[in-house]
């Protein structure tokens, strides 16, 4: 029986885009389903009543939530090729702490950082700058996260590289300047296909941005 | 040969005993090492220098941060008496819950840290009683514990919800998990606190209640 895989999404989530590139990765063949999270479809509502958000896979009918736990499902079911977590018990729990550590610091500076002015985005710049840090130095020499090839954290965080215009416009810094092992990093994540053939254009997601912030009265 | 388990753990964390509780469901022998959370130990530092924070898991002198990931390694190193469903749509949901308690977690200390002549927050008891609602109705169902017949993970991530739910009544006044209107949930903390390892490993409550109260002064 051939597997049905849906996916509900939302073209900026950085969220949306770790399940994107996972599905890839795998080559797997899949329904791509765009929401409108002003009006969101009665398949969502159903299908994640708790929380009601993106990224939300179906698999054969039944619904995965929580893009890094939809990540290791994706791993999981389909194994027979393109390991996205590593065999070690040991590393697997360092990949997934530094999965965590994105998950709950990255996200949220960066939001602070374009939502926010005066003294609260100064504020959000600086814890920036330290959490961006902190994940420079955990890379360190590593051409990845992962070590050799390409892992769990380079997925959980790779994606936030298409908001990177975004941070350096609103916070007035250059990403390259501050962050010149990061940037590398991305440069060679993107010339891997279902990362580059995933992540939106840095200036669509600025656009976005101005959109959402004329929507919501932040100017 | 078995390389030697430590955990840096302490006595008034619900973290900490999420690890207790793994580890002693499965048979595995550890070092416990107390920290003084006021006065943290060069050891923890140098084995959390990110978080700074407990529990913190040392095998064979490499160090695991994270209750979650802790848990995830426990059951991914020794196997036996599974926590974790075998099928990966019931792993999914898994930790799906799991990860729901730890988010809403913080909503409930908003409950606790407010001053004591301060009424409690309407809007957080609102959000503590529909979280419970949701957690008997969607995760527990009639099952008698989250794993089904055995305890898992699941309801190891929740264990703290026994003390700190009876703490939000003696401190608060606020009492959420009445067994007229969420019976389920009711019987489950009933039935867990009753599981001779949890039994054994759960700091005295009227101590703990104690520690709650001193540290919001």
């Amino acid at each position: 029986m051939a597997d049905e895989v849906v996916l509900l999404d939302f073209w900026p989530s950085m969220f949306g885009m770790r399940v994107r590139i996972a599905l890839a990765e795998k080559g797997i063949k899949y329904q791509y389903k765009e929401e409108d999270l002003r009006h969101k479809s009665e398949l969502l509502l159903k299908m994640n009543p708790v929380h009601k958000q993106i990224p939300l896979l179906i698999h054969n009918g039944k619904p995965v939530c929580e893009s890094l736990i939809i990540v290791q499902y994706i791993d999981e079911v389909w194994n027979h090729k393109s390991p996205l977590l590593p065999s070690d018990p040991y590393q697997r729990a360092h990949a997934r702490f530094w999965a965590d550590f994105v998950d709950r610091k990255v996200y949220g500076v960066g939001r602070k950082l374009w939502a926010t002015k005066g003294e609260e985005q100064e504020a959000a710049k600086k814890e920036f700058l330290e959490i961006y840090k902190t994940l420079e130095s955990e890379l360190g020499e590593k051409p990845y996260f992962g070590g050799e090839t390409f892992g769990f954290v380079d997925l959980s965080f790779v994606t936030f590289y298409s908001w990177f215009y975004v941070y350096e416009n609103f916070g007035k810094f250059s990403m390259e300047a501050e962050f010149p092992q990061i940037v590398a990093w991305v440069k060679r994540c993107m010339q891997k296909e279902s990362i580059a053939n995933t992540l939106p254009d840095q200036k669509k997601i600025y656009e976005f941005v101005l959109e959402l912030k004329k929507i919501f009265g932040l100017e | 040969m078995e390389e030697k388990v430590k955990l840096l753990g302490c006595w008034t964390s619900g973290y900490s005993y999420r690890v207790i509780w793994a580890l002693k469901l499965k048979g595995v022998e550890y070092d416990y090492i107390e920290e003084d959370l006021r006065n943290k130990s060069d050891m923890l530092l140098q084995f959390n220098p990110v978080h700074k924070k407990i529990p913190v898991l040392v095998h064979g002198g490499k160090p695991i941060a994270e209750s979650l990931v802790i848990l995830e390694y426990i059951e991914e190193t020794w196997p036996e008496s599974p926590l974790l469903p075998k099928d990966s749509y019931e792993r999914a949901l898994a930790r799906f819950w799991i990860k729901f308690g730890d988010d809403k977690g913080r909503t409930l200390s908003v409950l606790f840290f407010q001053a004591p002549e301060e009424k409690p927050d309407e809007n957080a008891i609102k959000e503590v009683v529909e979280f419970l609602k949701i957690l008997e109705e969607k995760a527990l169902g009639d099952k008698k514990y989250f794993g089904g017949n055995n305890i898992g993970l699941v309801d190891i991530a929740y264990g703290w919800l026994c003390h700190w739910l009876r703490a939000l009544e003696d401190m608060r006044g606020v009492k959420v998990l009445e067994p007229s209107t969420l019976p389920r949930l009711h019987a489950w903390v009933e039935n867990f606190e009753q599981i001779p390892v949890i039994q054994e490993n759960l700091p005295d409550y009227t101590k703990w209640l104690a520690h709650l109260k001193s540290r919001r002064n």
